[in-house]
């Protein structure tokens, strides 16, 4: 009896050990805080939940910095962390707020636009809990997040995902995932306010131009490429062709499909006057077929398996030894937004939108992307939020 | 890099194997296999870093938190049912109806093993819940225990296939960027053609001995009537069709809870007294194999994808040249349902599916095709989730590899129509278009 | 947090109860008490909104 007891008490302490040893990186993972700098081109920040109340006081919500230009004109939204397993789209966001100063127009930026996503991790796929991008001051520190919001805010799944207002049938993990939730809806499920909040913010500060930035699997048909529905494609594809010729690097336009809702780049424009265009570079960290999923392979894109179905003609993107750096996605990402800006103000010179002091392609290939976050700790005071 | 992989996958091989020849359960041998693998993987490639090993452990464990609450809500929800005599008296009433029409009792059976497992997208609720008593009747009907068996275990695959809840679909689905939609008549056409093929040929032929050693389904308690046995399921099904009918107004409750309901309803209307605490602990205690394993495939499935072994396996069957991989699937499918369940659809069914797609094949036909080859894997070991309890509800306790060769005509029979569902994707299209 | 992710922390917890319970009344296999402890794992992480 009093063995039965030990052994039962030993493996009681084997647990409570695994737990601890396990969850508590699990646990600071998601309350770590993401210093963010902003740049003199800052002149508001807002919450979401300003234009979705149910929003309020929920890890939801999410910061929206504002860059106003001395002139009026166009107005356009950025937004990265979508899918927060897709940080390029974060990491220009930030280039952006540190960088950009609106000479024209206003800009909106949302950085963590899945906020919840942004402290969620994958399970099962074993992805590495933060990386590190190096910078001349050492090198700052993100988390890496899930595609999809975390469970503990969205709980449970529906059995089935129903898109509102269309009721077309969804997969239950869906439910999370706010690339599949637009327009939203006020009262709905936590990530239906979320997009519900950005479309507010579009149609109340009748914003041109919605850019929502992610990244794909080299395997994944639509990758390396701006996804743009009928209103869009002018401009969409003037920008893809400019970027090509100009800047050297390939993004082609693919329509948005126009019964698949749910999606940014179809609800956005669908449920308002902007133009939305969805950017997709290569991230090859997210492809199934690869060797061990590590912060080295995600920052350099270098993998043999990959590089072995690439000479088979397997991949939809070109892929050779040199992989697809942090630095050629982020990179892209700069150069297209900047370029659709571009298009839509020679289209549109009443609302013209005029950006400067962004990096593009080349410049972000030849100083790498750390180069262009300042040292939270030398920055002035009131300047860093942490996210 | 390939080598790395290839030592840490040889680890976790001789790590499963030595835990089996110490006779561990299959469960444990996974365990450790997942384990040694992690630590391997520390050794000899630094991925993961040997501190992380117990987050990536711990992570993995939570990949299936919610399929565990369906599996024992819905089962403690089945459990009520058969403790009140509702099973017994829906399957006596079948054999009662029908009992002289052989092909319509038959069919009947088939049917009410499919619910379950369609409902919750598991075939093991299925055998938990009207397995034995399916067994009962079907031994009633003269058919032997090997092949009783083989009945439920292909059947619960199909019902795990059946729309509406499909998981390997769904995870397809959500990994490939394809809306979950069209499945209802892709799916429900074959599995009904399929569970039908599979009843009549196991079941068709009497063995009037085999009948005689059966005991009698139960005698279902003074009061129990259709009204008692349908009401805790009008009660489930409100709640799923509620959802469906008016999604905007009505809450989201996910599928566990309205199993809740749906017991706490099945509690209410019983006539016997149903001691609930010493039945959920029980259910638990049945179900230990199940959860477990949902635990264990996560952990395992995580420590494959940051080792680089998951990528491998992927990568083997995605440079494999098209004619081949077609000759392949049939194996490599249910193999990898065998490895790692459910993980088996995401390490190799995504890729799979964006290549094919990238050919001209039609994705959600495609998806709907492989969907019916994965159940066929819950029978091979390692896991063989839905074989063993198959044998487990049924009582048959002869040897597992002949049970397994009980099921060859309509394993082959499932396999071909899955497979001619791949090929043939583009022509079957309509039945994409008419589900919706 | 709505209702119903109220019942679900509750229904969690009511599962890790009797897994407890079993945990400490197993008497027959030391195979099955690993596994109870396993099973633990994904429930005590979401009760402590970890994971």
């Amino acid at each position: 009896m009093r063995r039965e007891a030990t052994v039962k008490a030993s493996l009681a302490a084997a647990l409570a050990g695994l737990v601890l040893w396990g969850g508590l990186p699990l646990y600071r993972h998601r309350h770590f805080g993401v210093p963010v700098v902003k740049g003199p081109g800052v002149t508001a920040v807002l919450k979401l939940s300003e234009f979705s109340k149910g929003l309020e006081g929920t890890a939801a919500d999410t910061t929206v910095f504002v860059l106003q230009g001395k002139e009026p004109g166009g107005r356009a939204l950025v937004m990265g962390n979508t899918h927060a397993s897709e940080p390029e789209g974060m990491l220009t966001a930030l280039i952006f707020i540190e960088h950009a100063v609106v000479e024209k127009g206003t800009l909106y930026v949302i950085p963590f636009f899945n906020a919840s996503a942004g402290r969620n991790t994958r399970p099962g796929d074993g992805y590495p809990l933060y990386f590190d991008v190096p910078t001349e001051w050492g090198s700052k520190r993100f988390r890496f997040g899930n595609r999809d919001a975390s469970p503990l805010d969205q709980w449970p799944d529906p059995d089935v995902t129903v898109h509102y207002p269309t009721k077309q049938l969804l997969s239950y993990i869906d439910a999370r995932n706010t690339n599949r939730t637009w327009p939203g809806r006020p009262g709905g499920l936590p990530m239906e306010r979320v997009t519900f909040g950005a479309m507010e913010l579009i149609r109340r500060e009748k914003v041109d131009l919605a850019i929502d930035i992610h990244g794909a699997e080299t395997m994944f048909p639509v990758t390396n490429c701006i996804v743009a529905p009928e209103k869009s494609v002018r401009v969409a594809t003037m920008a893809a062709l400019t970027v090509k010729a100009a800047e050297g690097f390939e993004s082609h336009v693919e329509p948005s499909p126009p019964r698949f809702h749910g999606l940014s780049h179809r609800e956005i424009g669908d449920h308002s006057d902007a133009l939305p265009f969805l950017l997709e570079a290569p991230i090859p960290f997210l492809d199934q077929p690869t060797g061990p999923k590590t912060v080295e392979f995600f920052l350099d894109g270098k993998d043999p398996f990959l590089l072995s179905l690439s000479k088979k003609k397997k991949l939809f993107v070109p892929y050779d030894e040199t992989g697809w750096s942090l630095e050629k996605r982020v990179g892209q990402h700069c150069s297209t937004t900047l370029e659709i800006f571009r298009q839509f103000s020679r289209r549109n010179a009443d609302r013209a939108l005029v950006v400067k002091g962004v990096p593009r392609y080349a410049e972000i290939l030849e100083n790498g992307v750390g180069h262009y976050y300042a040292d939270p700790s030398k920055a002035a005071p009131g300047t860093v939020l942490r996210h | 890099m390939t080598l790395q992989i290839l030592i840490i996958l040889a680890v976790m091989i001789a790590a499963y194997a030595l835990s089996k020849a110490f006779r561990l359960s299959v469960e444990l041998s996974m365990f450790a296999a997942a384990v040694m693998g992690g630590i391997a993987g520390a050794f000899v490639a630094a991925t993961p870093a040997a501190g992380d090993l117990a987050r990536h452990l711990v992570e993995g464990a939570s990949t299936y938190l919610d399929v565990i609450l369906v599996f024992f809500t819905a089962t403690l929800f089945m459990t009520i049912v058969s403790e009140s005599g509702g099973v017994s008296y829906a399957v006596r009433t079948a054999l009662r109806v029908f009992g002289r029409k052989r092909l319509a009792a038959l069919l009947v059976l088939m049917v009410i093993v499919l619910i379950p497992g369609a409902l919750t997208g598991a075939g093991s609720v299925s055998l938990l819940v009207v397995g034995a008593p399916v067994a009962l009747a079907l031994g009633r009907l003269g058919v032997p225990r090997k092949k009783v068996a083989a009945i439920l275990f292909i059947v619960a695959g199909l019902s795990a296939a059946a729309p509406p809840v499909n998981i390997w679909a769904m995870i397809l689905c959500a990994g490939t960027a394809i809306p979950y939609v069209g499945f209802e008549l892709t799916l429900g056409i074959p599995v009904l053609l399929l569970g039908s093929f599979t009843v009549l040929v196991l079941g068709w032929k009497k063995d009037p001995a085999a009948a005689a050693d059966v005991p009698d389904v139960p005698e279902a308690p003074a009061g129990m009537n259709w009204w008692r046995v349908l009401t805790p399921f009008v009660v489930f099904f409100g709640l799923i069709a509620a959802y469906r009918l008016w999604p905007f107004r009505a809450p989201v409750l996910g599928l566990a809870l309205p199993f809740v309901f749906a017991g706490a309803a099945a509690l209410v209307v019983s006539p016997r007294k149903i001691a609930f605490l010493r039945l959920s602990r029980e259910t638990v205690a049945r179900l230990l194999p199940l959860l477990s394993t949902m635990v264990v495939v996560g952990m395992l499935q995580q420590i494959m994808t940051v080792t680089g072994v998951r990528g491998l396996l992927s990568f083997a069957v995605i440079s494999t040249p098209l004619v081949l991989l077609f000759l392949l699937l049939p194996v490599i499918i249910p193999f990898s349902e065998g490895v790692l369940t459910y993980g088996g659809a995401a390490i190799i069914g995504i890729p799979l599916i964006w290549y094919l797609d990238s050919l001209g094949f039609h994705a959600t036909v495609v998806i709907a095709g492989l969907s019916l080859l994965w159940p066929l894997g819950d029978g091979l070991p390692p896991t063989a989730l839905i074989g063993r309890l198959s044998n487990m509800v049924t009582g048959y306790t002869g040897s597992y590899r002949g049970f397994l060769a009980s099921t060859w005509l309509p394993w082959l029979v499932v396999t071909a129509v899955g497979m001619l569902m791949v090929l043939f994707s583009s022509r079957l299209a309509f039945l994409v278009r008419w589900s919706m | 947090m709505s209702l119903v992710t109220i019942a679900y922390y509750v229904l969690t917890a009511f599962l890790l109860g009797l897994v407890i319970w079993n945990f400490v009344r197993e008497k027959v296999s030391r195979d099955r008490l690993v596994l109870y402890l396993l099973v633990m794992v994904p429930l005590i992480l979401r009760l402590l909104r970890v994971k």
